[in-house]
């Protein structure tokens, strides 16, 4: 069992390890979300909960509900994506989401970044540059 | 927005407070849109439960599925500082050579002064690992049962501890708050007050859970010694929790 001074001082002294896994995951996760909103409005206007609905079947994921919110957001505030209010006869209005012109751009460029990640980090696995 | 149901926006409205708090720093207009969004997408929760699913319980659950509050901070940061706030390389490399100059004289010092029974290695670290992860089994009500030395000295059923047991029950809200004042985070409870945090562990023995609580008195908090733990069997759930962890937030 650990236990863990911290924050005396602006020292912290730690019997833990250096290399933390629940943390590199958390900012990987970070990085991904943020790319995954993204691709799902390439498909159309969504609001929140509809995606928050899809982007749950992705298990891998871990998202939690809220965590689309600060997402969407942050997207909002950086141009990539607009929303609207749009009326519904079944209730009350909701925000809807869409990509902008700025936000199909930098989709396409993750996603280039992304085959070139993906196929490097598999070629390196398999031990092809060893 | 309320749904009537006093219990439900009771729930709501304490969760939307502690993201409200954990998004402070933010632009007004942005902490709006998000508590906003965040609202809606509760009541649409609340919505699509039946009659017999409206219960505390089931508030908790879904109040779980949203995330912790500290989540929504989190992911609104970014790594990148904005371009015109950039400092210059040169003034960045002496701000790094500076900390590293206080760190080692801030070592050295405590160092010298803690007791030599202190029997753990110590290693330096830039971060403060505080993310918070649910862990849904320790939420809930916990009874005191023993306290021991050592985790693998407690037997279910034999109370080792001869006196009487200072600490009574602690009950675990999902959100990470405690009706006692320590925080805690999956695996981990914290005080903060005395900046310690250790490992806790939830153990079962003849279909009862057992949490081993570490006690984080003055001697691991001062002297650097190992704690002990006081073990907690796990009661029903508690329907104040929601009221508690207000209560220790203010």
């Amino acid at each position: 069992m650990q236990y863990t001074v911290y924050g005396h001082k602006n020292l912290i002294v730690s019997t833990a390890g250096f290399m933390d896994f629940h943390n590199w995951r958390t900012q990987f996760r970070k990085g991904l979300l943020e790319f995954v909103v993204l691709a799902l409005l390439e498909h159309g206007q969504q609001h929140g909960y509809q995606m928050v609905q899809t982007l749950k079947k992705i298990q891998s994921l871990e998202i939690r509900e809220g965590n689309v919110y600060p997402i969407l957001a942050r997207l909002q505030t950086d141009g990539l994506i607009r929303s609207k209010q749009e009326f519904s006869e079944n209730g009350p209005p909701r925000k809807y989401f869409r990509l902008t012109q700025k936000g199909k751009t930098t989709l396409a460029e993750m996603g280039r970044h992304w085959e070139l990640i993906t196929q490097g980090v598999h070629t390196i696995r398999k031990g092809a540059y060893v | 927005m309320n749904s009537g149901d006093k219990i439900w926006d009771s729930v709501k409205s304490e969760y939307l407070r502690q993201i409200e708090t954990a998004l402070s720093k933010l632009g007004h207009t942005q902490r709006s849109e998000i508590l906003e969004d965040v609202n809606f997408h509760l009541e649409q929760r609340y919505s699509e439960l039946t009659d017999e699913q409206k219960n505390w319980e089931n508030y908790q659950a879904i109040i779980t599925d949203m995330g912790p509050p500290s989540d929504y901070a989190d992911l609104l940061q970014t790594n990148q500082p904005p371009k015109h706030t950039r400092p210059a390389m040169k003034t960045v490399i002496i701000a790094v050579v500076t900390l590293i100059a206080i760190a080692v004289i801030l070592i050295a010092v405590p160092q010298i002064l803690r007791p030599a029974q202190t029997s753990f290695p110590l290693a330096i670290s830039d971060e403060l690992p505080h993310p918070f992860e649910n862990d849904p089994r320790i939420v809930g009500r916990w009874e005191s049962v023993d306290f021991v030395k050592r985790i693998e000295d407690f037997q279910p059923g034999i109370k080792l501890w001869q006196g009487e047991l200072f600490l009574k029950q602690v009950v675990f809200t999902p959100s990470g708050g405690t009706s006692i004042g320590n925080t805690w985070t999956n695996g981990w409870i914290y005080d903060n007050k005395d900046k310690v945090k250790a490992e806790y562990k939830i153990t079962e023995f003849d279909g009862r859970s057992y949490l081993f609580f570490p006690w984080l008195s003055g001697d691991v908090t001062i002297r650097g010694m190992k704690p002990r733990y006081y073990v907690l069997e796990k009661k029903g759930e508690s329907r104040r929790g929601t009221q508690i962890n207000r209560e220790e937030q203010k």
